[in-house]
């Protein structure tokens, strides 16, 4: 029973249940097949989770996944290193800038010239569009550390890894963090569109191929697909925050 | 225990120290007052071993000063604990730091090394009467808590010498005089040698065996303090004149 109530009450649920009443909302005005009921397009989740569906997800979780991890191994020692050293800020800094903004989309075409037309490509253009979101906010991180606190712990007798470990990796955390859930956000959609290329399996592929042979139902089936996916990133991420930085939680 | 000649600093173009001369004897105190802006936490950080490119000559317990040295512990204006540890891994962290430089990175935690440390540790907390606290993180903690485990870190290495940065200033007058008097206590009793920065007079005279005065860069006066370690009323003549003394030298490098 009480489990139950815990359901009920949980402010998560809420929010889901505006979104479902939004949505059949929209159904009703606009009185088409184009934007299926959610009732209707949950029975088709379900069904179709059975058979291909999982399949997809699986295959676009695992392409975002190993992007961000190689985003974060790249990005993250770049960054910590711009961070606390001014000479390789000045010279990797300017180099960032002119590549950030770059639309990387329209580079896929090059990286399928030169990675081929599976996964490796499609990994890169994830991979080169939020790498540099990690790198910066992982340099600001570092830039930020009050002096006072860097020079308290130096004065310690802190060697570098000591300095790194207990001052430098703690600190730049909380900002890594924000920055990883900028990366999910703008990686999902960056992947979505690489799906949509010579790929027979993604959810990229799935909703687009639905809407290819009008399948509407099973389109909103993979768009609800998609946002579970992103849902369960986003958690994974607070979850993560929760324990890494759990000294930002504490009721004060 | 410090011997600094003709020392001088400078911020790029911006000279903050010129010619600084100040003997500081083993196991005395030395207090340093001044106006807002006149140097006192650069020659702090100097003596820490932090600042680099310095002027002239500073001497730590015999030594040419060489960076960072094991002995000496420091507390900066704003205590300096780390906001993601709780005070026991703050104070651990003393400990660890200076630990590592020493041996090779296979010998350093084993267990008996572990219970060691918290015995260490259980002591400093007691003895500055934050048991409580130890597993609180310092955003949880009051002023006058938060200073008490930043200078539980200073200590906890056995140090010699403690430079400590308006670490009262903050503090309600109660809290303020309690700290005075635990940095007394424990300056005399484990014979250490202590710089304190401050904006009090009263506190100057409380803690420093020598007063430095100091001015705009430069010091103005050294005042060799009889009242060390004594709690006195204004009413008091000698002691009032003192402060008069301590103040008008203030004064005059203020305004200069
Ligand atoms: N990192 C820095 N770069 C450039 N100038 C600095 C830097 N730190 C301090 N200064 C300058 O050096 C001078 C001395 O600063 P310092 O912090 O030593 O003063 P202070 O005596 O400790 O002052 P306060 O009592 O306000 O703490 C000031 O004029 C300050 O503006
Ligand atoms: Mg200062």
């Amino acid at each position: 029973m009480k489990g139950l109530r815990r359901v009920v009450q949980s402010k998560t649920l809420h929010g889901f249940l505006i979104l479902l009443v939004i949505w059949e909302l929209t159904h009703q005005l606009l009185h088409s097949n184009i934007v299926p009921n959610p009732i209707a397009t949950g029975v088709v989740f379900v069904r179709l989770m059975s058979q291909e569906l999982l399949w997809h997800m699986g295959a676009s979780l695992l392409r975002i996944g190993v992007a961000i991890v190689i985003a974060m191994l790249i990005g993250i020692p770049l960054g910590l290193w711009t961070g606390s050293s001014k000479r390789a800020d000045a010279v990797f800094s300017p180099v960032v800038y002119v590549l950030y903004p770059l639309p990387k989309i329209a580079f896929l075409p090059v990286f399928m010239l030169l990675f081929g037309l599976g996964n490796v490509s499609k990994i890169i253009l994830v991979v080169t569009i939020i790498v540099f979101q990690i790198l910066l906010g992982t340099r600001d991180g570092v830039k930020e550390i009050p002096k006072e606190l860097y020079y308290a712990v130096k004065a310690l007798g802190s060697d570098q890894w000591t300095m790194y470990r207990h001052l430098i990796i703690p600190a730049v955390l909380p900002k890594m963090i924000s920055s990883l859930r900028i990366s999910v956000g703008i990686g999902l959609s960056a992947l979505f569109f690489s799906e949509n290329y010579a790929a027979s399996y993604g959810i990229g592929y799935f909703i687009m191929d639905a809407w290819a042979v009008m399948k509407y139902k099973e389109m909103f089936a993979g768009i609800l697909a998609l946002g579970i996916m992103s849902f369960l990133l986003f958690k994974a991420i607070d979850l993560l925050e929760k324990r890494l930085c759990s000294w930002m939680f504490i009721s004060q | 225990m410090i011997h600094i000649k003709s020392l001088g600093y400078s911020y790029g173009n911006e000279e903050v120290l010129k010619d600084v001369h100040l003997n500081i004897p083993e196991k005395t105190t030395c207090a340093v007052i001044g106006p807002s802006g006149c140097g006192k936490t650069t020659l702090l950080y100097i003596l820490a071993g932090l600042l680099k490119g310095y002027k002239g000559e500073v001497y730590v317990s015999g030594r040419p000063l060489a960076g960072v040295r094991k002995e000496t512990g420091i507390i900066l204006q704003d205590g300096g604990l780390l906001p993601w540890k709780t005070v026991g891994e703050n104070i651990a962290l003393g400990i660890y730091a200076k630990r590592r430089t020493k041996m090779p990175a296979s010998l350093q935690v084993r267990k008996e090394d572990k219970r060691v440390m918290q015995e260490k540790i259980d002591n400093v907390l007691c003895e500055l009467d934050i048991k409580a606290h130890c597993d609180k993180f310092p955003s949880q903690l009051s002023g006058g808590q938060k200073q008490r485990a930043a200078i539980a870190r200073a200590l906890v290495t056995d140090s010699d010498l403690l430079l400590f940065d308006e670490i009262s200033s903050a503090l309600d007058a109660v809290t303020k005089e309690k700290i005075q008097e635990l940095i007394l206590r424990l300056q005399q009793k484990n014979g250490l040698t202590l710089m304190t920065i401050t904006h009090s007079i009263e506190e100057a005279i409380f803690l420093g065996q020598q007063i430095v005065v100091m001015e705009k860069s430069k010091i103005k006066q050294i005042i060799e303090n009889p009242y060390y370690g004594k709690r006195m009323l204004y009413s008091d003549e000698a002691y009032y004149e003192l402060y008069q003394v301590v103040r008008t030298f203030l004064y005059e490098g203020e305004k200069r």
